[in-house]
């Protein structure tokens, strides 16, 4: 299961890892500065996630920012200490596509029966304007 | 010639339930925890307990150490299980299934023991309150606070906190700080309805081939909350079919739940609160 659980991260990491950057040469505006990140719960309004997905895929995003991203503070959703933060930055991410996958299928094929989940991400600062979001 | 072939079956029955009475397993009794000293005016062993237990009229005192280093057994008293008496040893057999034997440090006449093993080098009698716990084994995935992911321990219920304990780490939570907590079944019903419970229904038996396929873990997921208000999930892994009544425990100890357990299993369903905020 935690196979699975690392594939489906996979979009979502990668959103995260080149977020900044891909910001940085963005249309809109100059370089961004954040020292902080609030990371919200993985939503999903149109499909039911999975409870151990949904959780699974906010711990694994909050560990793989706190490793690779160079922000002084992660912040989880709710968490007091962010309410003060000057320069913050949110990371929403929001469930697009789930497709679950079967057992069945990856015991009989091995190769088949996979999840796959397409996740939308988006970066907005204090002033609730967005600063990157892609699919 | 049939009433010699008939004494012969009864005295055959009458010696195989004799031979077999010393090997029967019986019900003994926890009366008394009490640390345990190496020798006299030694300090009291953090890892191990003399463990008063009464079975029949006999009340052994049997050396115990728990795995883990968990203290649980401290509150034990008053706890009933089988127990197989031997010579030196009684062997018993864990929540888990798994088979144990400790060591006999003394036996006494129930009638005649008044004072629980130790007492007077601690000076004052241990208050021990029955409480029910649960514990299984488990595999923490993601998640839980303090512990490293993808940890193999015991998670259980432990005055009134969720804990999950391995040979090097414990750490705990309240359960009444949990916010929600499912099982692999309740996404299932929320996701698919009661499908999967038709498929056992599917002619010529397939339903009964299409669950082999089935998953052989169940998992239990947990969101809380830490002291600044920040939400943490954890995933566990445990064997299959023990995750509801861990989820049952957890709520009855305080916890939340989005998807409420079936009515008839006779939680206090005051802390189940419907599908609220995000979710």
């Amino acid at each position: 299961m935690t196979k699975f659980f690392r594939i489906l991260t996979c979009s979502c990491l990668f959103a995260v890892l080149a977020g900044p950057r891909l910001h940085a040469e963005g249309k809109e505006s100059g370089k961004m500065k954040a020292s902080a990140l609030k990371v919200e719960m993985i939503q999903s309004e149109e499909f039911k996630l999975p409870a151990e997905f949904q959780v699974a895929l906010y711990e694994n995003l909050i560990q793989q920012v706190g490793k690779r991203a160079g922000f002084l503070h992660i912040y989880r959703d709710g968490d007091r200490n962010a309410t003060n933060v000057a320069d913050l930055v949110v990371l929403q991410g929001m469930v697009r596509r789930f497709k679950q996958g079967s057992e069945e299928e990856r015991q009989v094929t091995t190769v088949a029966g996979a999840t796959s989940i397409t996740i939308h991400c988006r970066f907005t600062d204090s002033r609730a304007k967005y600063c990157w979001r892609r699919m | 010639m049939l009433k010699a072939l008939t004494v012969m079956l009864i005295c055959g029955t009458a010696i195989s339930v004799v031979a077999q009475s010393t090997s029967q397993y019986k019900v003994g009794a926890i009366t008394a925890v009490q640390p345990h000293h190496d020798g006299a005016g030694s300090e009291p062993s953090a890892d191990s307990y003399d463990v008063s237990l009464k079975v029949g009229d006999t009340t052994y005192v049997v050396l115990y150490t728990p795995p883990y280093g968990l203290q649980t057994v401290r509150y034990a008293t008053g706890r009933e299980f089988l127990v197989l008496v031997g010579e030196k040893t009684i062997a018993f057999n864990d929540s888990l299934g798994t088979s144990s034997e400790l060591l006999i440090e003394s036996q006494t006449r129930a009638e005649t023991q008044s004072n629980p093993p130790n007492e007077a080098q601690s000076g004052s009698p241990t208050t021990v309150i029955p409480q029910p716990q649960t514990e299984t084994k488990s595999t923490e995935i993601i998640g839980f606070a303090g512990v490293k992911d993808k940890t193999t321990g015991v998670l259980l219920i432990e005055n009134g906190e969720l804990c999950f304990a391995n040979s090097a780490t414990k750490s705990q939570i309240p359960a009444a700080a949990i916010e929600d907590v499912v099982t692999a079944d309740d996404s299932q019903r929320a996701i698919r309805g009661t499908l999967g419970t038709l498929t056992m229904f599917a002619p010529y038996g397939s339903g009964r081939v299409l669950s082999m396929y089935r998953s052989k873990i169940d998992s239990l997921t947990i969101q809380y909350r830490d002291d600044d208000g920040g939400l943490h999930g954890a995933v566990f892994t445990l064997p299959p079919g023990t995750a509801e009544t861990f989820k049952r425990a957890l709520i009855k100890q305080g916890a939340h739940t989005t998807i409420p357990v079936p009515v008839d299993v006779g939680v206090d369903l005051s802390h189940q609160v419907m599908a609220k905020g995000k979710r």
